[in-house]
């Protein structure tokens, strides 16, 4: 039998995955995926939760959080875009004129 | 399951007045970017101080008298959202008219900017009034996508794209850390309404994903807020925005998720102290150090000015701590207290260098202020004025502002976060005397751009202002402001909790 545990554990790995893909990956186009299966794992709580709680909320959450993470990627990749016009590439360790 | 649908009276029209018209506002200006008839400069800075001053007018004549909550939660009207709200009007009406002086004008005054900068505002107005994890999501990103945009969009470079662009991806991680945060919080109570979790989470004290919950949820707030070790974006992206956004995110995001962490902690977390008190604690500790000893060794204004305001959420951390110390309602009014003298003093500073700004060098180091009080002596006065608040001078706003938050934490008995922020402050004076040091004592330097500001009455006005208001709320007011300001957290302290006193930690 599946419990909720089962999905917390599942969107935990993916949380990860995606935490450790933006603080480590090189490319900026795969970071942005990284950040995507964030949004995912989160999408994953909620519906379980609202499975397990029984009540919709959680679903409707889902579908604003579906949308504005299509914003949000549309934003960054016209930011990549226009990175990539004025660099010829998209890996970050071109970004090195401001020292953070 | 059976839905209540709530009947949308015309007092709610009057208390959300004031997102309708920056919405109605955002339209417009985006309407006028295609229209060569009414796409002129005028006509969009006209919209915007338009639908600015409506909202503004919404804000103070629109709102009823109680704390009132519509469409379930989704908007809530009180005393804490409309200072909020205020606030952040205020702060974004001060950026438009400052951006409509100086150099970037024609740059800002378009009008897929002005849209794009009055959906930030309503994202913040939104965030600020909501008793509901959705709404608060949506204002959290309508302003986040807007800023990420703005800060690489206005003044297009080398420079300001890499900035936005490490913005944006620090930004989505952060939302996603508190998206994650409550997720689990929303599995472990089965709600989204602020004030509905309050009630639930006392019966849940010992649940792991509470309190995984609201570590992930705080370290995404800290990210927005700039608070150390999640400050990482901050130098980098204050450095690279055009001036005038720098002081938006400087100020209005501060007081927009300043206000919402409020909420969490005196209401929905109030019952869950001893998570989240330690780990802010640690933050506040963490952001006072970091902020100023970095800040010590910046050339660059905006820089150094991007440390401090690290430093200073770290001061406006300890009244967060103060909390969840007590019953007593002193130390929201400090925080508010602190926050506004923050703005105040922010705007004022970064009006100046705004106006010292030019096309060449948009960028100003400490080297470029250089003499400035023989070149222009009235606004090396007033970035005297500024920086002697900044470091908690008397008799500025920003003394007293100090002075009640760590007041609020000393009866709380926070004693450890009071002795690192007085270190903090005497660190903090070095750096800012310097630049006083730099604009009084010494020769101008030849620099290879000159600083040729013109002459603007509007530019003057707003900088007396911040000057004027500075001085007065430092010397003749504080207490008026400090007891409007406690009729605002008696609002938030009558929803929090009863618990047993707190066992403090030192």
């Amino acid at each position: 039998m599946i419990s909720i545990n089962h999905y917390l554990a599942l969107a935990t790995v993916m949380f990860l995955c995606g935490t450790l893909g933006v603080l480590f990956r090189r490319n900026l186009l795969l970071v942005l995926m990284s950040v995507e299966l964030m949004l995912n794992a989160v999408n994953l709580v909620f519906v379980a939760g609202s499975r397990l709680v029984n009540n919709l909320d959680g679903q409707v959450m889902v579908f604003f959080i579906i949308t504005v993470a299509a914003c949000e990627a549309g934003v960054g990749l016209a930011m990549v875009i226009a990175l990539y016009r004025r660099y010829g590439t998209v890996e970050t360790s071109f970004l090195r004129m401001l020292r953070g | 399951m059976n839905v209540t649908i709530p009947t949308l009276t015309s007092e709610f029209y009057g208390a959300s007045l004031p997102v309708y018209s920056l919405c109605v506002g955002s339209v417009v200006a985006m309407l006028q970017g295609v229209s060569k008839r009414f796409g002129s400069d005028k006509a969009v800075l006209a919209v915007l101080l338009l639908s600015l001053f409506a909202a503004l007018g919404g804000v103070f004549f629109g709102a009823p008298s109680v704390e009132t909550s519509y469409l379930n939660g989704g908007y809530l009207v009180g005393d804490l959202g409309r200072v909020g709200q205020g606030l952040i009007l205020g702060i974004a009406l001060v950026v438009t008219l400052m951006f409509s002086a100086t150099f970037l004008r024609r740059k800002f005054l378009r009008g897929e900017v002005a849209s794009l900068f009055l959906m930030i505002v309503t994202g913040m107005a939104v965030m600020v009034a909501s008793d509901d994890i959705i709404t608060l999501f949506i204002g959290l990103e309508l302003s986040s996508i807007g800023l990420y945009a703005l800060v690489g969009y206005i003044n297009p470079s080398r420079r300001s794209q890499e900035g936005a662009i490490k913005y944006f991806v620090l930004g989505a991680f952060a939302t996603s850390l508190l998206l994650f945060g409550f997720a689990l919080l929303y599995v472990a109570t089965g709600t989204l309404r602020l004030s509905d979790m309050a009630q639930i989470l006392p019966k849940l004290l010992d649940h792991n994903w509470v309190r995984l919950g609201v570590l992930f949820a705080l370290s995404g707030l800290g990210f927005k807020l700039g608070l150390a070790p999640f400050h990482l974006w901050a130098p980098d992206t204050y450095e690279a925005a055009p001036t005038g956004i720098t002081a938006l995110m400087a100020t209005a995001v501060k007081v927009m998720v300043l206000v919402v962490v409020v909420r969490f902690f005196a209401g929905s977390l109030g019952a869950v102290y001893d998570v989240w008190l330690p780990a802010t604690m640690f933050l506040a500790m963490v952001s006072m150090i970091v902020g100023n000893v970095m800040a010590l060794v910046q050339a660059s204004v905006k820089r150094m000015l991007a440390y401090s305001s690290v430093a200073h959420s770290g001061y406006m951390a300890i009244a967060l701590c103060a909390l969840g110390g007590t019953s007593n309602d002193f130390p929201v009014a400090a925080l508010l207290y602190y926050l506004i003298g923050y703005s105040i003093i922010s705007l004022g500073a970064f009006s100046v260098l705004m106006w010292l700004e030019n096309d060449q060098n948009d960028n100003l180091l400490i080297d470029d202020l250089a003499g400035l009080a023989k070149k222009h002596p009235w606004a090396a006065f007033a970035m005297a004025v500024f920086m002697f608040s900044f470091a908690g001078m008397p008799p500025t706003v920003g003394f007293m502002g100090k002075f009640f938050v760590f007041n609020a934490a000393l009866s709380n008995q926070l004693y450890s976060l009071v002795i690192i922020g007085l270190v903090g402050s005497a660190i903090s004076l070095f750096y800012y005397l310097r630049i006083i040091v730099r604009m009084y004592m010494s020769e101008p330097v030849r620099v290879a751009v000159p600083l040729v500001p013109n002459r603007s009455w509007l530019v003057c006005g707003i900088v007396g202002t911040a000057v004027v208001a500075n001085l007065a709320l430092g010397t003749l007011l504080p207490e008026q402001l400090l007891k409007s300001l406690v009729s605002t957290s008696q609002e938030v302290a009558a929803k929090k909790v009863k618990l047993a006193p707190v066992a403090k930690a030192h």
